[in-house]
């Protein structure tokens, strides 16, 4: 033992003191302290355990089972920015959803004085007279021609012949407002009650009868057209004010109900018209039918072209929200309409605009398009959730079955070599409608065979996964140069579906590797759909030593694994086609719990067959290593290499997955002694997510 | 000078043996990690009895420090010598245990075996024989044992250059290396410790 002590340096550079210089004599003079025996003891049996064939699980716990505490100090963090996500998305939603009741819309002024324009280049003698008719109007003066006062559109909207607006009407005041004429003709309210079916119009029907003209205090608004011709005192304006009270009524009915938008309205009139479609006309003209109104044919003609004409030159160039203005009240009256049956709105006339005047379809188009409807989206979406609801909890109760002879039950398979180990990282909604979709067809039937074949196909089902889910299991196993050397079917907790305990001798350099690479994972196997199976002949591209390529070989190098092996997510899944082999979740268990699971099997659902096809894979294993070992290429020499498959490609079926075949627990050959690892893990069928 | 260059011969012979044990090791020999063990449990142990004061402590501080330089023999890169890295994880082992007694204390009942302050006497000694025991005279004699008992009473920083420089005997640039401060600073921090532990041993040290 090497004592070096050398405090005869110049030091700090000060001359100690005598007592010091006594206090450094006397330290070193101070025993070194022996170490006791059972430090070295300790040290090396722990060190033993630790590096000894790892018959005992590991010291450390997995890191699936810890929570990082970085994660945890903030999760308070991570669940508020959920939260405000959440609020995000679903604000961005709801946005979305009613952006095209806050889209810009033209003022109204711009509306109707376009309007005005268009009637007047098309006729200029009716655009005039009713000009000056309603100028009249206003220079008589009338006391208030109220925001609910009909205005020239609503004449138009009132799309009643000119004959029948000329008639007095009941309830309408007959001569110039302020003038002897004045007198509100006795109008029958069940008439107005009938075809309104509302008590605010009802009222306003009975305010109209009582009062006629009712003042108002608000100011004459300024003409909505110039005052260029002289007045027409011969236009009977206060005719038309009960309509015009009708219309008002209903509108600030349609307000209580809070129906159709009013960018919904615009939208399904813009579109309705333009496609001819005549569903609110057809509206309008039964409740004007209900009125008794007296041309049906004319009816019906501007039922099914005026309101895609009225509706468009109106609110293809923009109507203003604004809640008062007579252009708003026309386009209001189309969802008011369909919800009253009132047909007043809808009915645009014909004469006052001719079909000459209708503009290009294209024209017509608002200049923003509110968004489709999403019923029939939603509909898209809700119905594949329910088919894979459907068929998760079908897939369930398959992978649930269990009973009776293990030997009936057992099947062979024929699966290809390249087995394709994903590694589903994804939401757990997501993973049963992935699992959904990618049902075990080695394992399940289809859904559409036949009865009889289900039935047989049901009592095959869990026979089918102990072998596949072995078979794939082995593979992963040779890619840490390791093989599945035994197989037991266990129950892990008394009652619960069965598992397959596997036992997979590996080097013990490689045994980390495996446990990363399966422990707590949700594997599934799968093979590339149309592969040809392990034969011989098989191509080149799906030999089993052949190299992965895409999408696999990225994910495979990403994984650090070998070939025929590959780690990938859903992306890749969604857009390889594959028909899936097993889907097991893979756990590894200590020596203690795999021998008190194996001491729990039911020796009636003993692996037998598996364990016969284990003997029957390692007489055929040995058989290929001889011929390998006495070929003059065979460079392996029995070692599995790792990466590769144990076996060569074309004798790896699914008999060629226990290699060993010993019995599980039991002690192993003595060549797999030295420097090789004992894992023993539970396969248990993937239990797909509850719907 | 024959004697100088026998030892020099000696060393160099356990060196390049130390350095085959060391690659065994590291390769998995547990046997080879075994002879290093057996040469450097002693300084080991020592440092972390004279740093800790407790023999029980000392051991576990000891059995982690060689489990540490087990698993993390890889990283030795030979730079220094292999007793001073291992004297580095011994340290810093050390003040680990510190550091975590540190924020226990407060949680801790009071014992009777530790003093809460470096005036303040343990309780059980105020009930026991103030003499000391068998162990104490067999170490040394009562001086050494008021030694050890002084030395436990110092800061830390300065128990542990205390230890390294004049009972492990340890030159200024290997105690800089391993607690990985300025050869300047460990200097000062020696003779203030020094200084302060004679103050302490003053009226014993002018009796000697």
């Amino acid at each position: 033992m090497s004592d070096e002590r050398h405090i005869d340096e110049p030091g700090d550079g000060l001359t100690p003191t005598p007592s010091e210089e006594r206090l450094e004599r006397l330290l070193a003079q101070m025993p070194r302290r022996q170490c006791p025996g059972r430090v070295r003891e300790n040290v090396m049996a722990r060190l033993s355990r630790e590096t000894t064939i790892a018959d005992a699980p590991g010291p450390a716990p997995p890191p699936a089972r810890t929570i990082s505490l970085w994660f945890r100090r903030n999760t308070a963090f991570f669940l508020e920015a959920a939260a405000l996500l959440a609020v995000g998305v679903g604000g961005a939603k709801v946005y979305l959803d009613h952006r095209a009741e806050f889209a810009f819309r033209p003022s109204q002024r711009d509306t109707v004085r376009a309007l005005d324009e268009a009637a007047k280049a098309e006729a200029p003698e009716k655009y005039v007279g009713e000009s000056m008719r309603r100028i009249g109007r206003g220079e008589e003066g009338e006391p208030s021609r109220s925001l609910d006062a009909p205005t020239l559109e609503d004449d138009f909207d009132r799309g009643e012949p000119r004959e029948k607006r000329a008639a007095p009407m009941p309830g309408r005041p007959v001569g110039p407002a302020g003038s002897p004429e004045a007198v509100p003709v006795e109008a029958p309210t069940a008439d107005f009650t009938e075809v309104n079916g509302d008590a605010a119009v009802e009222l306003d029907v009975k305010t109209g009868r009582e009062g006629g003209h009712r003042p108002s205090a608000t100011p004459t608004p300024a003409p909505l057209a110039p005052p260029t011709a002289t007045p027409a005192p011969s236009a009977p304006a206060p005719a038309l004010r009960p309509a015009a009270e009708s219309i008002a009524a209903d509108r600030s009915a349609t307000r209580q109900k809070g129906t159709e938008s009013g960018a919904a309205v615009h939208y399904r009139r813009a579109v309705n018209g333009l496609a001819g479609q005549p569903a609110e006309p057809q509206k309008a003209v039964a409740a004007v039918e209900e009125r008794g109104a007296p041309a049906e044919g004319e009816l019906e003609k501007k039922a099914a072209t005026a309101p895609a004409v009225q509706s468009a030159e109106t609110e293809g160039l923009g109507v203003s929200p604004r809640s008062d203005s007579k252009a708003s009240d026309a386009r209001l009256g189309v969802g008011q309409g369909q919800a009253a049956g009132k047909p007043v709105p809808e009915t645009a006339p014909v004469k006052a605009l001719p079909e000459a005047a209708e503009p290009a379809p294209s024209a017509l188009l608002p200049p923003l398009q509110p968004a489709a409807p999403q019923e029939p989206e939603v509909r898209l979406q809700i119905e594949p959730q329910q088919q894979a609801r459907d068929a998760a909890y079908e897939s369930s109760n398959l992978y649930m079955y269990y009973g009776g002879s293990w030997s009936d039950r057992e099947a062979p398979s024929t699966a290809p070599v390249n087995l394709y180990f994903l590694e589903v990282v994804t939401s757990p909604s997501r993973q049963w409608a992935l699992a959904a979709q990618n049902r075990i067809d080695q394992v399940q039937p289809a859904l559409g065979e036949e009865e009889g074949r289900r039935r047989g196909d049901l009592q095959d089902s869990w026979g089918r996964f102990a072998s596949n889910g072995i078979t794939a299991f082995n593979t992963l196993a040779n890619n840490f140069g390791g093989q599945v050397t035994s197989a037991q079917e266990v129950v892990v907790e008394p009652g619960s579906r069965p598992a397959v305990a596997v036992e997979v001798r590996l080097p013990g350099e490689n045994r980390d590797a495996l446990l990363n690479a399966a422990h707590q994972k949700r594997l599934v196997a799968v093979v590339p759909k149309g592969a040809p199976a392990a034969q011989d002949g098989a191509t080149d591209r799906y030999r089993s030593d052949a190299p992965a390529r895409e999408p696999f070989g990225q994910p495979l190098a990403r994984a650090g694994l070998g070939s025929g092996l590959g780690r990938i997510g859903e992306a890749d899944l969604a857009r390889t086609p594959v028909e899936t082999f097993a889907n097991f979740y893979a756990q590894n268990a200590p020596m203690e719990q795999a021998g008190a699971l194996v001491s729990r099997a039911q020796p009636t659902r003993a692996v037998e067959g598996i364990r016969q096809q284990a003997k029957e894979a390692a007489a055929q294993t040995t058989s290929a290593l001889r011929a390998r070992a006495s070929s003059p290429a065979g460079a392996t020499g029995g070692r599995a290499v790792r990466g590769r498959p144990f076996v060569a490609g074309g004798d790896q079926v699914v008999s060629g997955a226990l290699a060993g075949g010993y019995a599980f627990g039991e002690p192993h050959a003595p060549m797999l002694t030295t420097g090789t690892a004992r894992l023993y893990f539970i396969l248990e069928p993937d239990p797909l997510p509850q719907p | 000078m024959y004697q100088m260059e026998k030892t020099a011969v000696v060393n160099r012979i356990e060196c390049g043996e130390e350095q085959e044990w060391i690659e065994r090791a590291r390769a998995g020999d547990l046997a080879a990690f075994d002879q290093l063990i057996r040469r450097h449990q002693d300084q080991v142990y020592s440092v972390a009895y004279r740093m800790l004061g407790n023999e029980d402590d000392a051991a576990d501080v000891a059995q982690d420090v060689f489990l540490a330089c087990f698993r993390h023999l890889h990283s030795y890169r030979g730079a220094s010598k292999f007793s001073t890295w291992l004297h580095r994880i011994a340290v810093n082992t050390v003040k680990n245990l510190w550091s975590r007694r540190k924020r226990q204390k407060q949680n801790q009942t009071d014992s009777l075996d530790t003093p809460e302050t470096p005036d303040d006497c343990a309780p059980i000694e105020l009930l026991t024989d103030p003499a000391p025991n068998p162990r104490q005279l067999a170490a040394g004699g009562e001086l050494m044992a008021l030694l050890e008992k002084r030395l436990l009473e110092l800061e830390p920083s300065f128990r542990e250059v205390i230890v390294l420089r004049f009972i492990e005997g340890m030159s200024y640039e290997e105690i800089a290396e391993m607690t990985e401060e300025p050869l300047g600073t460990i200097k000062s921090r020696i003779f203030r410790a020094r200084r302060l532990l004679s103050e302490l041993m003053k009226d014993y040290l002018e009796e000697a």
